[in-house]
């Protein structure tokens, strides 16, 4: 499975939690760049819907940054 | 056929500030702003209870809709705060009242999806015994089960209650229902030796997933679309639930309205409290209703103004 930068910024769009997805910086926390945790559930939701699978809780304790989602999506992909 | 005469709502004049307490719980000002939706949370009085709640409600509908209360034939309350078990709040608040010696009363158990289970439970009940005018009660003062120190919860949850008569000359015509239930998971949103507990990204999934189909299948039973509903009424579960529900759903946010940011989440209570203003707008002529929350359980109509 390919998972690319505009894979996590189109889930991000999705959720309309930011007001310039675009323009998010890859290694820098969600949170602190106004996405909070309930920000964070939506997008981590549309993307266990696109990829049909389920990131459990303790998972996404770790999940801060997009950098952090691809290398987990990558990762679950196998 | 049974329908929707009026309702009456009541809250408590005592407000928390949910933006002070957002700073002592690890939250923000812009998390309450923008994403709980909850500036201020109604409270009860420590000297009062549901039973309290439940009464003014009922007696502020009877002055509103100048309704005789002996002449209610049932009385359904929608609680799970009740203060007590036995006997049910519905019969202590007959009492109260002292309603008629042939009114049936019962209580109804369950939280956010309440008052629309209610609404189908009692209507069926009028309708099967030859009742023409029942009330649905809802009172559930969640403030007795909050920590207010769970970030999770303490920014949430508001006292109120309401009162609905149900006749069988109503301004809304009840459409169909459908309900839902998912027990596995009922344990992300319990009352534990008293507290409240919440997983909030168990009951966020929950709603984003599940109920705008479940709304779109509803409206589908009823034999309308999407575009010819004027205004959704959903349970105020927070301002992003709302928001990300109207998003899936494919409708305008303006057509799916947040209007507890001054009261906060009333569980069984938040559709009703809403409904009373709702309802008075003729321009509304076409409601979905929709309550989600424990259980995890869910449920939804679509009402219509009578013409």
């Amino acid at each position: 499975m390919q998972i690319e930068r505009s894979d996590i910024i189109s889930a991000i769009d999705e959720a309309n939690v930011v007001a310039n997805p675009e323009g998010l910086r890859d290694s820098i926390p969600l949170e602190d760049q106004g996405i909070d945790s309930l920000g964070l559930f939506n997008i981590i939701l549309l993307l266990e819907e696109r990829y049909e699978l389920k990131v459990s809780d303790e998972d996404i304790e770790k999940l801060h940054s997009i950098e952090d989602i691809i290398l987990y999506l990558k990762g679950r992909a196998g | 056929m049974i329908g929707i005469s009026g309702i009456a709502a009541y809250l408590p004049e005592q407000r928390i500030d949910a933006l002070d307490r957002a700073l002592c719980v690890g939250s923000s000002h812009e998390q309450v702003e923008g994403r709980i939706g909850f500036r201020s949370l109604a409270q009860m009085r420590p000297d009062q209870q549901a039973k309290d709640l439940a009464v003014s409600a009922l007696e502020m509908l009877s002055r509103r809709m100048d309704l005789d209360l002996s002449a209610i034939e049932v009385l359904a309350v929608v609680s799970q705060n009740p203060g007590r078990n036995i006997p049910h709040l519905s019969a202590v608040v007959h009492g109260v009242l002292g309603l008629s010696d042939e009114c049936a009363c019962f209580d109804i158990g369950l939280g956010c999806s309440g008052y629309v289970y209610a609404l189908s439970i009692v209507s069926a009940f009028m309708s099967a015994n030859q009742l023409r005018k029942g009330v649905i009660v809802t009172a559930d003062p969640y403030s007795r089960i909050v920590d207010p120190q769970d970030k999770a919860t303490s920014l949430i949850f508001g006292d109120g209650s309401t009162a609905t008569l149900l006749t069988d000359e109503p301004i809304f015509d009840l459409g169909a229902f459908s309900f839902g239930t998912l027990g596995a998971e009922a344990e992300k949103l319990a009352c534990n030796d008293g507290i409240l507990y919440m997983n909030g990204r168990a009951v966020f999934n929950f709603t984003a997933s599940r109920v705008p189909d479940h709304i779109r299948k509803t409206v589908e039973k009823n034999q309308t679309d999407l575009d010819a509903i004027d205004c959704f009424v959903l349970h105020q579960g927070s301002r992003f639930i709302v928001e990300t529900i109207a998003d899936r759903l494919g409708v305008e946010r303006r057509k799916v309205p947040f209007l507890a940011a001054e009261y906060g989440n009333t569980v069984s209570s938040s559709i009703p409290m809403m409904l009373e203003s709702i309802m008075r707008d003729k321009n509304n002529n076409s409601l979905v209703l929709s309550g989600f929350g424990v259980g995890l359980s869910w449920a939804s109509t679509v009402i219509k103004r009578r013409s």
